[in-house]
């Protein structure tokens, strides 16, 4: 009996505790991931506020606030269209930060209160696009014929096709020079060995977006040596 | 003894849970917009450079509003004849664009100290100098009212005098109130149409107002009123449109006074017309009504910045 008495008090006291948050501040509902995942990706990096990299830690500020009095109410549009709070800065704190999960938009708003309870507008939806990540594989025959006798062509699957991207070659850890920033990279070797090749790809959307591709080695073999025919017997 | 230092505990958080509780609503109630309103609520407020108290000491009430915004609208109580802002505007609303504290006066028609202003007590609770004669009586051939100095409480004129027009009193009553005071006016000045002695509160402003119209067209009454044998401006000519009721609102400050001698008097001496009705008398007293406005600029429209 006496403990279920306690029970009881308990639950009051999570009631009021619950009545004093929610008297005393609006409450937040922060979530990940993205706002929009339908719509089709950015044609540029201007028609949106920014575009970060995938995983990336999304970083927004506010105008700043040298009296301190200043709310800072951040919006978040979640997958439904329907506008959250995720967050009330105070005292100063006129920064947002999130942790960008999958691809997408991911759009926020923000709305000022001063110590008078007055709100500003809202501000403009800002729209930061996330691509995905990226994970080039490199792809062809492993083994070309030394002294350029035959040639190896290197394609690049994992890629989406829905975006567009920048690529540079590297053999052996340094960038191919001549015909290395194609999408594809045809291999002649000279001398027989085993050489690593490798491709970086960037996202035009943001050249800072980039991934290296694993190596892949590509073995030139000797060519048979000079037959030298001899006569006599 | 576990289970007790539990107990304790739970009920010492929920007291303190409980004082947070309160404190922050009432935090939230001062922060947030406010709209109260307070009856009979005293002001000290010096009137004029040569009266300084509480005043009006009777009625009014007192808003707190705000409001996120560069103007706000105050408006006063609807459909009353007569407004009067501390802005000097007389309109029945206002639109104010700094915080401060503004008023607007009325009267308190619930405290009308005029016994039978509306005469439905028939000619009770007031004096006059003129002789009473029941609506349906005879001084002459036109009926009641057919000589000078007599007066009645009817609800139409004709009733009293044939060449008199026919309406009703001054609220247009079809049953209930709707006596008024018809008077043929005398041939001598001065002589007292109506008259009641009112007890009033020191330091306090009323409102003394009637309503009138000539009930003949020709030679229209001009009355003059007084409070304490002062009077009370210039006297008013009436119309001679039958009816064409006419407010006549005057105010005055009792100062030291407990007491408020009204009297409505007469000037003009013609014999023809000269005929007039009166009604709805209010004597009350002034309602200041104040608004404590507090406009409070929003945050201009923030723009986010990507780091």
């Amino acid at each position: 009996m006496n403990n279920k008495f306690t029970l009881i008090k308990v639950a009051v006291i999570i009631l009021f505790s619950a009545l004093t948050l929610g008297a005393a501040a609006q409450t937040t509902t922060p979530f990940s991931g993205p706002s929009d995942t339908t719509t089709a990706r950015p044609t540029t990096a201007a028609s949106v506020g920014q575009v970060l990299c995938a995983g990336s830690d999304v970083v927004l500020k506010g105008p700043a606030d040298v009296t301190g009095t200043i709310k800072y109410q951040w919006y978040k549009i979640d997958m439904t269209g329907t506008k959250k709070l995720v967050k009330e800065g105070t005292n100063k704190d006129n920064a947002y930060t999130e942790t960008s999960t999958v691809a997408g938009y991911y759009t926020y708003q923000l709305v000022m209160v001063n110590s008078s309870n007055c709100t500003s507008d809202p501000s403009d939806l800002f729209k930061i696009y996330v691509l995905p990540a990226l994970n080039p594989v490199i792809a062809g025959d492993p083994t070309v014929c030394e002294k350029a006798q035959t040639n190896t062509v290197l394609t690049i699957t994992g890629l989406d096709s829905r975006y567009t991207y920048t690529y540079q070659w590297t053999r052996d850890g340094v960038n191919v020079a001549a015909n290395g920033t194609s999408n594809t990279y045809t291999v002649t070797e000279q001398t027989a060995g085993a050489y690593k090749y490798a491709v970086k790809v960037a996202y035009t959307l943001n050249p800072a977006c980039t991934k290296t591709s694993a190596d892949k080695t590509i073995t030139a073999v000797p060519v048979p040596v000079k037959p030298v025919i001899q006569f006599g017997n | 003894m576990p289970g007790y230092y539990i107990k304790r505990i739970n009920w010492l958080h929920l007291l303190f849970i409980s004082f947070l509780y309160a404190l922050t609503n009432l935090l939230l109630i001062r922060t947030h917009a406010r709209q109260s309103t307070g009856k009979n609520a005293a002001y000290s407020i010096n009137r004029n450079s040569n009266f300084t108290g509480v005043y009006p000491a009777i009625c009014g009430s007192v808003t707190d509003t705000s409001a996120c915004a560069t103007n706000m609208t105050l408006a006063a109580a609807a459909n009353l004849s007569n407004y009067n802002w501390s802005t000097g505007a007389t309109t029945p609303s206002i639109i104010v664009n700094s915080s401060g504290a503004y008023w607007w006066e009325t009267i308190d028609l619930t405290n009308n100290k005029v016994v039978n202003g509306n005469f439905t007590s028939g000619r009770t609770g007031f004096t006059s100098g003129y002789t009473y004669i029941a609506p349906t009586g005879s001084t002459g051939g036109s009926g009641a009212l057919s000589a000078e100095a007599y007066y009645t409480i009817t609800t139409d004129p004709k009733i009293a005098h044939s060449n008199f027009k026919s309406f009703p009193d001054h609220t247009a009553n079809t049953s209930g109130a709707r006596n008024m005071m018809v008077v043929n006016g005398a041939p001598t000045a001065g002589v007292t149409i109506w008259q009641q002695s009112i007890g009033v509160q020191p330091n306090t402003d009323y409102v003394f107002s009637v309503w009138f119209t000539s009930v003949y067209p020709d030679n229209p009454g001009k009355l003059s009123f007084s409070i304490n044998n002062i009077a009370l401006g210039a006297p008013i000519l009436l119309t001679s449109a039958t009816p064409d009721w006419k407010n006549y609102t005057v105010r005055w400050s009792s100062q030291g006074n407990t007491s408020a001698v009204i009297g409505i008097v007469n000037q003009n001496t013609a014999t023809t017309g000269n005929d007039f009705a009166l009604d709805d008398l209010v004597f009350a007293p002034v309602c200041r009504n104040t608004y404590n406005v507090t406009l409070s600029s929003s945050p201009p429209k923030p723009s986010i910045t990507p780091q």
